[in-house]
This record gives structure tokens, C-alpha cells and sequence, in this order.
């Protein structure tokens, strides 16, 4: 009875992970939440109040399937301001989280077996929503500076890739950054090839050390870039977009009308109220110290603590830090032993593609205060050290 | 770059009620298109102050992100007034909310249908439905709909040749209360055979009740859902807080089998994640505010005013030879025109004179069919625009009769 897209779906290990996790008598580094304390909930509330005052039925009547213009407007700008960037509001499609960009794409990019270039470790979102498109996945490594280019060029030579989904920017779930060179080499690689790079930057803004790069779409115009409220505002609002050219735009607003006809446009009025009467930077910066003092206390325990024969990646934004065990420790039997122990983290396997590699581990640290990175941590390299 | 797009997409097409409505939200036109709910009654001020009275602990909840399920509360909330008010025995069912009514259908397609699958639909049916069943590749066959629901007998004939011709037939996908468009209602006798069909056959049964609570005649009891007759056949009901409480949220239900229910969770952890629980928030706070049968009653007052000033006009000033039904409950009026008479060319002369109304065409598996229909939202236009755009479509048809 059942569709065969739904059998290729991973099943969601993370899911289980999850639920376990949310015993709040757990040190949880598994999840990808932002840290609540930094919500702008009184900032929500009045501008909820002005668009209730100023306008309120047509904020809670049916929309539009691309999105409220002046939020596409706002969007479009920023990118002019930040990086210089021409995107109009006409290229940009609000959708239900950017996750939802991943599906609408998938759907209008995927047939059976066509090629998708993903990292290696890859954002399980984005296996997730391709999965239900049975693409070939080629998973390409991940190096400190991003992707293997040598592997990157090696399959795209040999085989039909139709697009290559990636994350520059602190990635999820390594935490790894694309140097400069790299992006530009993609760039140009795509560009000769005729592949599609859809780049997804969730993390982005949330920079703490290091320069600003640019994104691979500046250096090839044709590709799609996702962007997302959730990690600088507020995730419930459910509030993404796709930014891409209009022959692929188009084609998305035709699928999200099937999908679900538009995106909650109370969320979209008021986080645009929200925008108009705050600065978005200075809220940004507050994310971006908190996130930085917990990343330096989760990478300092792990000095601290740790064996010196454990590798670790030292991001320099986002929320995750990628750990890899020696060779012959396995990372499920240090989470079965943790969870006992009261800390929760992700393994590695479920970022794998067609892969059983076993030694890698996803620490989140947005979530966790500090006091409790430091005794998680603790906790974690006793296990380590001596089981 | 030239771009590879896939087979589905090179397939789909912009939604024609898409262009028309472009038309209908011209200022200055008088719109019998769209089936928007009236904004004038929206509960915003309630809505206001809900969000005004959240706690740290409720605000927390409400800016982060949720579970795919749903957020626990709502989850409780909707199998109360499932049990409740629907009569659903809440036995070994389990609920998803969803991005609006419409993600329901979407995921319900995911989860059933691969290419070439057949489903069976109302004839005329939902164009929403068929957009999200054909992005599955899925073959849409017409059953007859009747004043009084589907033909089920048409029903259970069409499902076994398809079977006997060796068809993955997957479901039937039915409005039973004030369909869209055709504004009918599914009789008890009609369900319950229905559920009988359901149960024999193992066919899934697609339950769409986006306008069950609005009803103009009657009480609740007399629109109950099929899936209320019993668990023993598979009933997967699709419910919205879009026309009871506001679309603005897009916040929608399914309810259904535990084992629907999880592969429904599966399919949208990858369509969008979770549905906002900013929405979800408000909408529990909301229900909890114990208003909402109030609410409902106030709404049913005034959508029934309004839906009887358009049928007083539609007899004062419709020729005779336009059929029309006369929905007990809902947002539409569906009128077949005079043989000869066609809806589009109908809607490119009153548009002339800025009325708009959705011609048959896209809902009916047979175009021509549909052409000779038109369909007539009353929910979302004041009595004097009724009235005055009525009068616009009667004496245009009047015209276009004596033309011929």
C-alpha cells in the first residue's frame, strides 16, 4: 500500500536520540536548537501587537504562495548590504523553514537515480528530503577548508551529477568552513560541468571568529542559495526562503501550491514588524557572543579532558563541533555508555550516505549552558579514557 | 545555465484559478472566487492577547522549534474535539498537525503514491487535492457526484474494473460535508455504505473536513465524519483550523491509524520539519480559552446570512434554466448553466463589469463538463457586493441566452 519513496527514507536514529535527550536530567549535545534564552520574545510580542493594531484580518487571512513582498524586499537588501549581493525580490520564495526549500527543490530538480553530489559527513535534512526523490548520492569528503576538491572533480568527470548540495558555512553537522579558493574553484568546476549548486547557509550570520566569506552564489549566479530566520530570530515562526533564478523559482511556487499554497503569513507579517523596528545586527552580535563563550568552553574542556588521540574540528560560527575517535573506538558504544552516564550526543553514522564509518560524533553547544559543556565534557572523556 | 528540471515539474502547470484570481484581487472587483474565510470576524483580539500573556515558559515553547507531531497540548486538544464533537473513537489513532489542510493532502500523497498509482475522486473535486495527488504522478479517475454525495455503487464498479485491469488503485479522496465546489453533502445512508465499501474492499478512505463545523442547517450530529462510523475500515481524516479559526496560522490535522500516523510524521520531517508552534501555541491557548463553540456559532449566523442573501438573489435574478445547489453548510453555491452557455466565456464579460466568480472547469475531470459551471463563493463578500454582483452574473447569462 505504501508509497516506495517512503522505504528509502533513513529512518530518523536522531528522532530516538532526540526524545531520549529531552530528559532534563540530561546534558544534551545531540539536538540543533538555538538557545532559547536569546529569543527576542518581548520584541515578538510588540511587534505581534502592531500588526494586530495596524492591520490584523488581513495578517490572519490566506496569502500569497511567494511570500510577503515587503519581507522578500527586506531579504533582497540585506544580501545588497552584507555581501553586495543582487538578488531581486522576485528571485526569492518564502518557505516553511528552509527545510522546506530542500523538498520543494528535490521535487522539481530529482528524477529516480539522477546524480546528487552531498558532503561527506552531509546534513541529514537535506538525505532526508532527497531521499524521497531516490537520487544517487555521490558523498564527497569534508576537509578542514570544505570540500575535497580532488574527490569533487573526480566525480563530477566520471559520473552524469545533475546538482551538489552543500553547506559553506559552519557546517552541520562538522562545523567546517569553505576557504575562499575553494569556493571559487566549485564555482568555476560547476559552472564548466553544467551542475547545480544549491548551497544552503542556515549558519551564516552566526560568525563569532574569523572573516566573512562570500557565498558561492557571488562567484555563480545561476545557483540557489537557502536562507533561514530560524537560527537569528526564532525558529517557530517557520520562516525560509529559496533564492534562485526565476525559471527555478517559478517552478517551486508551482510545487508549494500543491504542498501547502503559502507560508504562514501571521509569522511572516510580524517577524517583518519585528525587522522594521529592531536592528537585526545587534541582535545577531548577542547570539554570536554567547555561541562563541560556549564554543570556547566545549573546545578548552576538550583540551582539557580529552586523550590527545582524539581529532576535533574548531568552528568558527554555528552551532556543532565534530569529533573523531581513534580508529577501533566506536562512537555508538560511547553513546550507549554516556546516555547511562546522563550526557547525549549524536553519533556519526546517520550523516553517512552509503557508509558505516563508526568513529565520528556531532557536539552541539548552543543549547547547553556552560557549567554543563564543562562536566558533559568531563563526563565524555572519562568514558573514553577509561572503558 | 540550461537547467535540468525533473519529470513531475516539467509536468506541472500554474493553477488557472492562480490567473484568475489575479482578476478577483483587483481592487474594485466584486470576488465570488477565492474561498477565504470572512477576516471581518477573526478572533484577533483574543489572539492579541493571548500572545501578550505568555510566560517565559509558554514564549519559549512557542519560539522554538517542535516536534514533528505536533505541540502535545494541541495534540490533546484536537483528539478531545475529534472524540467529542466528532464522535471518532479514539482508539489506536494518532494525530499529525499539519502546515494547513492542504500539507495533509500533500503528505498523504507521499506516503501512498507511486507513479501511476490510481486514486479515486468526487467528480467535480478539490483542485488543491488533485494538485498535491498529480505531484505524485498519480492517475485521477472520476466518480459521479451527486446531491447527496458520492454515487457509491459508480464507486465500488469503477474500483473493481480498475482492480481487474490490474491497477494499484490507492485511495478515494472525498469531501462528504459542503464539498468543494459542488457544495454537497454526503446523506447518512451514503456514509454508511461508504464505510461498508471501505471496510470490504480494505480501500482507504482520503476525509477532507475543512467546513464541517460550519453548517447552516441542523445540528453537529447531522454532518458526523464517515470515519465516526468505526475504526474497521481504513479512514484517514483530514482536518484545519483554516476556516474555524483563521488561515493565517496554517495549521491543519491528520487523523489517523498509529501506523498512518507515524509514516505521515516520517514524510514531514522532510517536507518542513514541524509545523510552527508559534501558531500551535495560540491555537491551544485559544481552545483553551474555552470560546470556540461560541465562536463557531457566531460564525455559522453570519455565513448563513450571507449564503442566503446570494440565494435570494440567485432566484430573484438566475434564469430559471441555471441549477443550483443550495449547500447546507460551507463556503460555495455551484451552478450548472443553460446547455450552450459556457462559464469561461461568462467570466470574461462579467469581469468586464468587475465581477469574478471560478468557472468549473479546473475541478472537473472532463473540462467540457466543467465548462458549464461556475462556482460561487458567498464567505468572503458583504451582503450589497451579494447583491450587486449577482444581479451582474444573472443578467449576463439572461443575455448570453438571448444571444444564442
Amino acid at each position: 500500500m505504501i508509497a516506495k519513496r517512503m522505504t528509502n527514507i533513513p529512518k530518523s536514529f536522531i528522532r530516538e536520540i532526540l526524545k531520549v535527550a529531552s530528559n532534563p536530567d540530561i546534558i544534551s549535545f545531540a539536538g540543533g536548537l538555538p538557545n532559547p534564552g536569546l529569543f527576542p520574545v518581548q520584541e515578538i510580542q510588540e511587534a505581534s501587537n502592531k500588526v494586530f493594531s495596524s492591520d490584523g484580518m488581513s495578517a490572519l487571512q490566506y496569502s500569497t504562495t511567494e511570500g510577503y513582498l515587503p519581507l522578500r524586499e527586506y531579504i533582497s537588501a540585506r544580501y545588497k548590504e552584507k555581501e553586495n549581493l543582487d538578488i531581486s525580490p522576485d528571485e526569492i520564495l518564502i518557505t516553511n523553514g528552509s527545510q522546506q526549500g530542500l523538498d520543494l527543490l528535490g521535487k522539481v530538480l530529482i528524477d529516480d537515480n539522477d546524480g546528487v553530489i552531498i558532503e561527506k559527513p552531509g546534513y541529514l535534512g537535506a538525505i532526508q528530503a532527497f531521499s524521497m526523490y531516490n537520487p544517487e548520492f555521490y558523498p564527497v569528503s569534508l576537509e578542514n577548508d570544505g570540500v575535497d576538491m580532488k574527490e569533487l572533480t573526480t566525480i563530477i568527470e566520471n559520473n552524469a551529477v545533475k546538482l551538489f548540495y552543500g553547506i559553506p558555512n559552519f557546517q552541520n553537522p562538522s562545523g567546517v568552513t569553505y576557504s575562499t579558493e575553494k569556493r571559487e574553484q566549485i564555482a568555476q568546476l560547476l559552472d564548466k560541468r553544467n551542475v547545480l549548486f544549491i548551497e544552503d547557509n542556515p549558519y551564516g550570520e552566526l560568525r563569532f571568529m574569523g572573516g566573512t566569506k562570500k557565498s558561492i552564489k557571488s562567484y555563480l549566479p545561476d545557483s540557489v542559495l537557502l536562507g533561514s530566520f530560524s537560527k537569528i530570530v526564532s525558529p517557530s515562526l517557520r520562516l525560509g526562503w529559496i533564492a534562485a533564478p526565476q525559471t527555478i523559482l517559478e517552478k517551486c511556487i508551482i510545487a508549494k501550491q500543491a504542498s501547502d499554497l503559502h507560508t504562514n503569513y501571521l509569522s511572516q507579517r510580524i517577524l517583518y514588524q519585528y525587522l522594521t523596528d529592531n536592528n537585526l545586527d545587534n541582535h545577531i552580535s548577542k547570539i554570536t557572543a554567547t555561541y562563541k563563550m560556549q564554543r570556547d568552553i566545549m573546545v578548552q574542556s576538550i583540551n582539557t579532558f580529552f586523550p590527545g588521540n582524539i581529532e576535533y574540528t574548531k568552528p568558527e560560527g554555528g552551532m556543532f563541533l565534530w569529533i573523531t575517535l581513534p580508529n577501533g573506538m566506536s562512537a555508538m558504544k560511547l553513546f550507549e555508555r554516556a546516555i547511562e552516564k546522563g550526557v547525549a550526543f549524536v553519533p556519526g553514522k546517520p550523516f553517512y550516505v552509503n557508509d558505516n564509518s563508526d568513529t565520528t560524533l556531532r557536539l552541539n553547544f548552543s543549547n547547553v549552558t556552560g557549567e554543563n559543556i564543562q562536566k558533559g565534557i568531563e563526563i565524555m572523556s572519562k568514558i573514553i579514557r577509561f572503558d | 545555465m540550461a537547467y535540468d528540471f525533473s519529470l513531475v515539474s516539467s509536468k506541472m502547470k500554474s493553477s488557472k484559478i492562480r490567473e484568475l484570481m489575479k482578476y478577483a484581487s483587483m481592487p474594485g472587483v466584486i470576488s465570488f472566487a477565492g474561498g477565504m474565510p470572512d477576516p471581518d470576524n477573526f478572533p484577533f483580539d483574543d489572539v492579541k492577547s493571548i500572545i501578550n500573556n505568555w510566560d517565559v515558559k509558554s514564549s519559549k515553547i512557542a519560539m522554538q522549534y517542535g516536534t514533528t507531531n505536533g505541540y502535545g497540548a494541541l495534540v490533546e486538544d484536537i483528539i478531545k474535539r475529534m472524540t467529542t464533537v466528532k464522535h471518532i473513537n479514539p482508539e489506536g489513532q494518532g494525530v499529525v498537525v499539519t502546515t494547513g489542510g492542504q500539507q495533509g493532502l500533500y503528505l498523504v500523497a507521499k506516503i501512498f503514491l507511486d507513479p501511476g498509482d490510481v486514486i479515486l475522486v468526487e467528480d467535480p473535486t478539490f483542485i488543491g487535492g488533485m494538485a498535491s495527488f498529480l505531484s505524485c504522478q498519480a492517475q485521477v479517475v472520476g466518480v459521479s457526484l451527486e446531491d447527496d454525495g458520492v454515487n457509491v455503487d459508480e464507486l465500488e464498479t469503477t474500483f473493481l474494473s480498475l482492480k481487474k485491469a490490474g491497477k494499484n488503485v490507492k485511495f478515494f479522496y472525498t469531501i462528504p460535508n459542503f464539498q468543494n465546489p459542488k457544495g454537497s453533502t454526503m446523506s447518512l445512508g451514503k456514509r454508511k455504505k461508504l464505510y461498508e465499501l471501505s471496510k470490504k474492499h480494505n480501500l482507504v478512505i482520503i476525509e477532507d473536513d475543512p467546513y464541517g463545523d460550519l453548517f447552516y442547517t441542523g445540528t453537529s450530529e447531522d454532518y458526523l465524519p464517515v470515519k465516526s462510523l468505526g475504526n474497521d475500515a481504513p479512514i484517514i481524516y483530514i482536518g484545519s483550523f483554516s476556516k474555524v479559526l483563521s488561515p493565517g496560522f496554517r495549521l491543519g490535522w491528520i487523523y489517523a491509524d498509529d501506523i498512518i500516523i507515524d509514516k505521515a510524521a516520517l514524510a514531514k520531517q522532510s517536507i518542513d520539519a514541524c509545523s510552527s508552534s508559534f501558531g500551535q501555541v495560540i491555537a491551544s491557548d485559544y481552545l483553551k480559552l474555552g470560546k470556540i463553540d461560541d465562536y463557531l456559532t457566531k460564525m455559522r449566523a453570519v455565513y448563513s446570512k450571507k449564503k442566503n442573501v446570494m440565494m435570494e438573489m440567485i432566484t430573484q435574478y438566475f434564469p430559471e434554466s441555471v441549477k443550483v445547489t443550495n449547500a447546507k453548510g460551507g463556503f460555495f453555491i455551484y451552478a450548472k448553466l443553460p446547455d450552450g452557455i459556457s462559464g469561461n466565456a461568462l467570466f470574461l464579460r462579467t469581469i468586464k463589469e468587475n465581477v469574478a466568480f471560478v468557472t468549473g472547469e479546473p475541478f472537473h475531470t472532463d473540462p467540457v463538463t466543467g465548462d458549464q459551471h461556475i462556482r460561487l463563493s458567498f464567505s468572503n463578500s458583504s451582503d450589497d457586493e451579494i447583491k450587486k454582483g449577482i444581479k451582474i452574473i444573472g443578467d449576463t447569462i439572461t443575455a448570453m441566452i438571448k444571444e444564442m
